[in-house]
């Protein structure tokens, strides 16, 4: 084996993950070949090393911690939840609003401002449909008028 | 009393059993604590990031389908969380970190031995060897070095072929001798006064 070869293996080598062969090939290289023995050398010197590296001890609040974080997420949830009810129930409040004011407002007799209502009727009564409990037609005739009305 | 497998715990998690989501904590909290300190290099954050792992397991525990061992689904979200970390603080720096600590590594230091046989020192300098390392290649070594992961296992947790990982690993120790040859002698005393 090369030495370029056995420089780039020496690592896994050292690691005991290569094959058997190619272990076998490096043991015989090292034999002879001082430079790749000396980063061979090199790596066992920084693996010692690392039995210096520091270690850290667990806080004694470690585990409680965590459940305290977990409850404090849980809650998060529900306060965003009800948050949301809150801001849907304001929107269909304001909705209802809109739409009772708007009625209140045509019963005045302001007519400059029609109700929805109130053109859907103008509207039927134009076409000549016939409104009645079990008029099939309605809802086609009130879609259209709507679809004006927009317009 | 025999102790409950890690997967035995996993299943009664699922099952809302908090009694053995602690227990599970109580396993694995040194060893998460200290892999993000050692990837991370920060102890201040260290305590902060090893709970959200933890959170995150929680979270998550019903995806745990028991295709690998547990060690290695917490070692991976533990990996993960200290990689999206890393990338937050490069990006909150001006200059890249890397550059920054090799920039302070690479001027002289002054090794000499009374001053750096203290442990203290010694620990620091590796430390910091280890911190100035990029992130692929640190997060790489520290898995192999110091938490003894095979290449196998380094490549499922960072989805890399082994070819990858024992580039790293490799070009990991080629940057840390340049740093640390200097404290080849140091270790050596160090080693002769435990022996005394």
């Amino acid at each position: 084996m090369r030495c370029d070869e056995v420089r780039r293996l020496l690592s896994a080598y050292y690691d005991k993950e290569l094959p058997p062969e190619k272990i076998e090939a490096i043991r015989e290289h090292l034999s002879y070949c001082t430079s790749c023995s000396k980063n061979l050398d090199s790596i066992k010197k920084i693996h010692s090393l690392m039995d210096y590296f520091p270690t850290l001890e667990v806080g004694p609040y470690f585990e409680s911690q965590i459940f305290q974080k977990l409850e404090e997420e849980k809650r998060k949830g529900k306060r965003f939840n009800l948050g949301l009810k809150l801001a849907l129930g304001f929107g269909i409040g304001i909705l209802v609003l809109f739409f009772a004011i708007n009625n209140i407002w045509n019963l005045s007799g302001d007519t400059s401002n029609p109700s929805l209502n109130t053109y859907v009727k103008e509207y039927v009564d134009f076409t000549g449909t016939h409104i009645s409990k079990n008029n099939p037609g309605l809802a086609i005739t009130v879609s259209n008028a709507l679809g004006d009305y927009i317009k | 009393m025999v102790e409950e497998t890690d997967e035995l715990l996993v299943e009664k998690i699922k099952k809302g059993d908090s009694e053995a989501f602690r227990e599970l904590i109580r396993r694995y909290q040194r060893y998460v604590l200290n892999l993000v300190y050692r990837t991370i290099g920060d102890t201040n954050d260290a305590e902060d990031i090893a709970q959200e792992v933890f959170i995150k397991v929680y979270k998550s525990i019903r995806g745990f389908k028991g295709e690998s061992k547990f060690s290695t689904w917490i070692s991976k979200i533990t990996v993960n969380l200290c990689m999206d970390k890393l990338r937050e603080k490069a990006k909150n720096k001006e200059e890249d970190i890397e550059e920054e600590v090799w920039n302070t590594f690479a001027q002289p230091v002054n090794f000499n031995p009374e001053v750096m046989a203290e442990r203290h020192e010694l620990q620091e300098t590796i430390k910091k060897a280890i911190e100035s390392l990029p992130e692929e290649l640190r997060v790489a070594f520290v898995l192999r070095e110091l938490e003894d992961f095979s290449y196998d296992e380094i490549g499922e947790m960072l989805n890399i072929p082994i070819g990858t990982v024992e580039s790293r690993i490799y070009r990991a120790r080629m940057k840390l001798r340049s740093y640390l040859k200097d404290l080849w002698s140091v270790e050596e005393v160090e080693r002769e006064n435990e022996m005394r």
